[in-house]
């Protein structure tokens, strides 16, 4: 499978006052099909809008993005991993599963494993409204890996929950992305976050309009990113001089 | 006693008290216009015995189901429509403030003017009184829909049918609801005008004729029956609908 390419010259926003400002300017990306990237920023700086141009969520811009093509010619499979879960309140965890999967995913029973691999095995009947925001984070992951996109696009999936489970599910997005190597865009605004998880940081710029700042490779084992001291050592090496 | 058997105590207790006032009422007045209970009842008795009444009920309610349901299949249409696309919105505003202020009865006498006095006129007729209703509602509706659900059909694909089936009319149902409850009260008053004007059975039609006959007791006797049917759709299809629909909400 051919890699993905994103190449946004400009993108522009309406502001209220009628006039409009330039949120990316002049970013060039070149993905290998399965890496794991991250893609680094503070917050407000448009790493969501740059998402939701390669997901063809918005298409008003200038540039050129090049999604993978598979070996049989398909269009590739995308999923999205929004900041908030957006599961359908009216349906079931695994009628929510089941939406977005393909026939023979549902006859070879994905939702079901997938729930119980992330210990959600019991709450496959229950409405989304019933569950903890750890709980639905980890559906939505869930949702995402049941298509097995070719693509995996997460915009700060692990925001605002607490540390401990942060922890956790980014343990479980490691294990779910090892067992099946998928091109990934995480969006994040956090550092260490962003090189425990990438094999590739890019960090985007703090001013407008935002472009490509740094793009390192994250030389670090499996085992040494989960120790805070390794990724603390690697930030400090290269993000903040 | 228990909540429900309360409840259940209160509702017969208004009921009694309703027909204790009707009863005092033709007691001190007295007139062939206002008979007692009793009078009326044994009509409508007789009347759903003798097959008359259930005749009658049976071919408005066929013709407000019928009218019911193309009025709110196409306002929801159409508020849909309107509610999710701005620039179709502004363009048929006006026409939607033109047939909500169009009178009831000028609908009704311009249908069996074109089309005659035929079925299809009726259900014209009545859909035309009502669809603007709904199209109103429903546009309300689809304004507050939530966009990162669309975005999340779209993302995995959902096609259009799954993307109303699963997105839209679950988020359209309490819209879709209030629609339906003033729907049923509105459209078989006006199928009861419309038959009246033009149709030669049905419970309008006999209305007429009961009034041409000075017949009060036959006239409450009907105008009881249907209200009981539309009870019955209210507890028995609307609120279980309802129910099931929301059974998601905590």
């Amino acid at each position: 499978m051919s890699g993905l390419s994103i190449e946004v010259s400009e993108k522009r926003f309406a502001l209220l006052d009628g006039q409009d400002t330039t949120v990316l300017a002049g970013i060039r990306l070149n993905v290998e099909a399965g890496q794991f990237v991250s893609i680094l920023g503070p917050s407000g700086c448009g790493k969501t809008t740059l998402l939701r141009l390669v997901a063809g969520l918005d298409t008003d811009f200038t540039g050129h993005i090049t999604l993978p093509v598979t070996e049989t010619g398909d269009p590739p499979k995308l999923a999205y991993v929004f900041q908030e879960p957006v599961l359908l309140p009216w349906r079931t965890v695994q009628e929510n599963l089941h939406l977005v999967m393909t026939e023979d995913q549902i006859k070879r029973r994905m939702a079901g494993r997938l729930l119980d691999a992330v210990g959600l095995g019991e709450v496959a009947d229950a409405f989304p409204g019933t569950l903890s925001l750890g709980m639905s984070r980890r559906v939505s992951l869930v949702r995402a890996f049941a298509v097995e996109p070719d693509i995996l696009l997460m915009d700060e999936p692990f925001v605002s929950l607490d540390e401990e489970t942060a922890d956790t599910l980014r343990g479980l997005l490691t294990r779910l992305w090892s067992a099946k190597p998928t091109t990934v865009l995480f969006v994040t605004h956090d550092s260490r976050e962003a090189i425990r998880m990438g094999q590739r940081v890019i960090e985007l710029s703090k001013q407008k309009p935002t472009s490509v700042i740094r793009d390192l490779n994250v030389n670090l084992s499996d085992e040494e990113r989960q120790r805070p001291q390794a990724v603390e050592v690697f930030r400090v090496r290269l993000l903040d001089y | 006693m228990s909540p429900p058997a309360r409840q259940a105590a209160t509702l017969a207790a208004s009921f009694l008290a309703l027909l204790l006032l009707w009863q005092i009422a033709s007691l001190v007045l007295q007139t062939r216009a206002l008979p007692p209970p009793a009078i009326v009842f044994g009509v409508l008795w007789s009347g759903l015995w003798s097959g008359e009444i259930i005749h009658h009920v049976a071919i408005t309610l066929g013709r407000v189901l019928v009218s019911f349901t193309l009025a709110l299949l196409i306002g929801s249409a159409i508020g849909l429509a309107m509610g999710l696309m701005k620039r179709t919105d502004r363009f048929f505003d006006p026409w939607l403030t033109l047939f909500l202020n169009v009178p009831a009865l000028v609908t009704i006498i311009l249908c069996y003017i074109w089309f005659g006095l035929t079925e299809v006129a009726v259900i014209v007729a009545v859909a035309v009184n009502k669809i603007p209703n709904v199209a109103v509602t429903m546009r309300e509706g689809a304004r507050t829909l939530e966009r990162s659900y669309l975005e999340l059909a779209q993302i995995y694909e959902f096609g259009r049918i799954k993307t109303l089936r699963h997105v839209i009319v679950p988020q359209m149902a309490p819209y879709l609801a209030a629609s339906g409850r003033s729907g049923l009260a509105l459209i078989w008053k006006i199928v009861l005008v419309v038959e009246l004007l033009g149709r030669s059975n049905g419970v309008g039609f006999q209305l007429h004729l009961f009034f041409q006959l000075f017949d009060v007791p036959s006239i409450l006797a009907y105008t009881i029956a249907f209200v009981i049917i539309v009870q019955i759709l209210e507890f028995g299809v609307l609120q279980p609908w309802e129910r099931h629909a929301g059974r998601w909400r905590r």
